[in-house]
């Protein structure tokens, strides 16, 4: 039975990154989570294909989601909505569900890389903070797309 | 005088021999001289001083041309030279100074000695050359004291306009100076004769004598400290003038500093009060961020079982054990038998109906969703609402930003001075002067008792001891010659600078409404102050930089309109001149207002102008106000060293060379 989850390796300086230098997420499972439901806002998971990825030696329990308030439960909402069938949360199909979540992970993964990562106008905080408020208003601009300096 | 030509040889940056034409013309009596900065402008300026006065801006050493003194052998002579030539009077002048130097090193020469000479063509062809020159040019052509409203560079024109320099002006112009001369020489005439009285006098003479003069003494005394308490107050008029010129800016300034410490202050509240809400954001993204993505998803997965339940999916409790009941009745709810075939459907639904574990777990998922849809509700109006305050905060900031920029910007390069700190200057000042003005009072007065009283009795003891001897009789009468005529003198002195004062007045005033397009009321005061009040409400305005360089152009040109017409009227105290206006820069930093007045003025302020502009003061509408006076323009080129062959070559395609490629060795300029 699958005890871990995984994310792809070479994102794992990123992940690294956002966590202890950037200190972005409180922890990593809290990142991995803000990827996948980005993966899920956007729908976006056809770019990486689950058979492909070479996966980082950076694994974590999935003990560590289980103590999350709702970590699991959005692993259950992913795979309901990606499988569009209820029976899933049959109990005998978890791996399946972890192995959605790896692929939402692995998406948003790439989309924080290509769109906030690698692209840094102003610093970490405030390009995050541009990104989720553009992305939350579905692109239609940002609010805090005056944001300067002083977010630092 | 009107300068025709002149020819500059090894001077300065001008290497060889160099000519320049002005234009004489009277409909177009404008020169234009184009220079970039560091292509000889000052140089060629200096060169008109230095070829009439031989005064020389810089060290007398730095004069010959570099390049000049490294094409000659140590040890050799060097000579230099400027030649003006120019009209004055009817007369045709060619005046030419040499300079002598010896090379004493590479670079370095020793200055020998100058000479200048001066021949004229006077009206029949006659050719002369007066001896000493400086005393003729000084005379004749242009005294020297007055070189400096004649020539000078467009920044130091607001000084012109000062009570000393005013004073200078009007007596040099018109020739006063000699009557001021004869004036001295008659007081000394009459001290003389006073003192071959005493020495022939008896003793009760000599008493009276010794008495007058400590009287006299003590009277001079009281009335040297009265003319400086007077030059005190002057002074502190205009120290007090110029302190609340700076007060009226200053209390504007003050203002803008209170306006800017405000701004600075609110834009550092909003600064703090962004910087919690961009904590509080971070700790939103910082813990289950993934929140502010879901709603959509979570509305999705709870209408999935929504119709689930519809289709009675689930929950399954109640149908499995419906089925099951169905099964071992063998009955229909409606009373009929189960076929088989019945049976075996019946069976199969309720293998399928979920298990317990499945349907605990959709439960919980619909209640997790439920809370997590009112999280994230929660969570995106926070997020909201901190981006909302940001951005109005932020706004704010912009535009604090550009009030504290547009504050800084008008109080840079202020020397701020408190306002309270001047109204106590202004306080000292008025005290002093009020003091001076007491002392004054009491010592004329004091004046006026001595003289009136003991003075005049000892000198009616004198004329009747005098009279007691036939010899002194006659010192006695040179003496009184003496001093009526100095008091005549002093008499005339005082109407004629009174009469052209009031006559500068009048064309100061005309010259300045005109450039200034407005009704001031303009006045040269007994003590030659400069007095500007606005005729409305006789109140004195506080001068712009371009203000004061019109007040000092339009003086400059009074004083070259009045000396003009003596010239012309052949009036025998007051000569006056003609004489040209040769300015460098004559707009510096003036604002476009200010360029466009004085462009169009200038053409009349003299017979003669001749400008030295850079590129940056020729602009559009300075080219277009002075178009029709200009008749002649004149550029001035700078080449490097790297140029210098094909300068040498005469190659009129040269490039012209800015600052980036300037040598320590001195460049060089050429007319072209």
């Amino acid at each position: 039975m699958k005890s871990t989850i995984r994310y792809p390796k070479k994102h794992e300086l990123m992940v690294k990154s956002i966590k202890e230098d950037l200190k972005l997420f409180s922890t990593y499972k809290e990142f991995l989570s803000f990827c996948a439901a980005i993966a899920l806002h956007r729908n976006s998971i056809d770019d990486i294909s689950v058979d492909t990825i070479i996966w980082s030696n950076q694994q974590i329990k999935i003990d560590i989601f289980n103590k999350g308030e709702f970590d699991r439960s959005l692993m259950d909402l992913i795979a309901l909505k990606y499988s569009d069938d209820i029976s899933i949360l049959n109990g005998d199909r978890d791996e399946e569900i972890f192995n959605i979540f790896e692929l939402f992970v692995a998406n948003g993964l790439e989309i924080y890389s290509r769109e906030i990562h690698s692209v840094i106008n102003k610093n970490a905080l405030s390009d995050l903070l541009l990104f989720i408020d553009k992305s939350k208003n579905n692109n239609e601009g940002s609010k805090l797309s005056e944001f300067t300096d002083f977010l630092t | 005088m009107k300068i025709t030509s002149l020819i500059i040889n090894n001077f300065g940056p001008f290497e060889g021999t160099q000519n320049i034409d002005f234009s004489i013309s009277e409909k177009q009596p404008i020169t234009i001289i184009h220079a970039n900065n560091g292509s000889g402008k000052t140089t060629l300026l200096n060169s008109f001083l230095w070829v009439l006065f031989g005064g020389y801006h810089v060290k007398k050493k730095e004069i010959p041309n570099h390049h000049y003194v490294n094409s000659i052998n140590e040890g050799k002579e060097l000579r230099v030279f400027v030649e003006m030539k120019f009209s004055h009077n009817k007369n045709k002048y060619t005046i030419r100074r040499i300079a002598k130097f010896k090379k004493i090193s590479n670079i370095d020469v020793d200055f020998i000695s100058d000479n200048v000479s001066i021949v004229y063509i006077d009206e029949n062809g006659g050719s002369q050359s007066p001896n000493n020159v400086e005393t003729y040019i000084d005379q004749n052509i242009l005294p020297e004291a007055l070189k400096n409203f004649f020539f000078f560079h467009g920044e130091d024109a607001k000084d012109l306009t000062l009570p000393e320099k005013v004073s200078s002006a009007i007596k040099n112009i018109m020739g006063i100076t000699l009557l001021e001369r004869a004036e001295k020489h008659l007081l000394k005439a009459k001290n003389h004769f006073t003192k071959q009285i005493d020495n022939n006098a008896q003793s009760n003479l000599k008493e009276v004598n010794s008495e007058i003069d400590t009287i006299d003494s003590s009277i001079s005394e009281k009335k040297n400290l009265i003319s400086n308490n007077e030059k005190l107050i002057s002074s502190n008029k205009s120290q007090k003038r110029d302190i609340e010129d700076k007060l009226v800016g200053n209390e504007l300034t003050e203002n803008f500093q209170t306006l800017l410490n405000q701004h600075k202050i609110e834009k550092e509240t909003l600064l703090v009060k962004c910087k919690l809400l961009n904590e509080s954001n971070r700790n939103l993204v910082s813990n289950s961020s993934y929140l502010l993505f879901i709603n959509d998803a979570i509305k999705g997965n709870l209408k999935i079982l929504k119709d689930k339940r519809k289709k009675g999916e689930i929950p399954g409790k109640i149908r499995r054990i419906l089925l099951k009941d169905l099964i071992e009745i063998g009955q229909c709810l409606c009373g009929e038998d189960i076929t088989p075939k019945m049976l075996k459907v019946l069976n199969e639904k309720k293998d399928a109906a979920v298990s317990q574990k499945f349907e605990n777990r959709v439960a919980e998922l619909s209640n997790q969703l439920m809370i997590m849809a009112e999280r994230s509700g929660s969570i995106s109006i926070n997020f909201d609402s901190n981006a909302t305050n940001i951005l109005e905060h932020q706004t704010r900031i912009d535009e604090l930003n550009e009030l504290v920029s547009d504050l800084e910007a008008k109080l840079d390069g202020d020397e701020f001075e408190s306002v309270a700190d001047l109204r106590t200057r202004i306080k000292e000042i008025e005290d002093e002067n009020e003091d001076a003005l007491v002392k004054n009072t009491r010592m004329s007065e004091e004046i006026s008792v001595l003289s009136a009283g003991i003075l005049k009795d000892l000198k009616e003891k004198r004329t009747v001891l005098i009279k007691q001897d036939s010899k002194q009789e006659l010192f006695k009468i040179r003496e009184d010659v003496a001093e009526a005529a100095s008091h005549y003198y002093n008499d005339l002195l005082n109407k004629i600078n009174d009469k052209v004062r009031k006559e500068l007045t009048t064309l100061f005033s005309t010259t300045y409404n005109n450039i200034m397009i407005s009704d001031f009321e303009v006045n040269i005061n007994p003590s030659f102050q400069v007095e500007i009040r606005k005729r409305i409400d006789g109140r004195i305005p506080t001068e712009s930089e371009g203000q004061k360089r019109v007040k000092s152009l339009s003086f400059i040109s009074s004083l070259i309109s009045l000396a003009k017409g003596y010239f012309n009227s052949n009036n025998n105290f007051l000569k006056g001149g003609i004489f040209p206006l040769v300015i460098d820069s004559p707009f510096g930093e003036l604002d476009p207002n200010y360029q466009s007045m004085i462009s169009k003025n200038i053409g009349e302020l003299a017979e003669q102008v001749i400008l030295f502009v850079s590129p940056s003061q020729w602009t559009d509408s300075v080219r277009r106000e002075l178009e029709g006076n200009v008749g002649k323009q004149v550029t001035l080129k700078y080449y490097t060293t790297k140029s210098r062959e094909e300068f040498l070559q005469g190659n009129e395609e040269l490039q012209l060379v800015g600052g980036t490629e300037f040598n320590s060795q001195r460049e060089k300029s050429v007319i072209i």
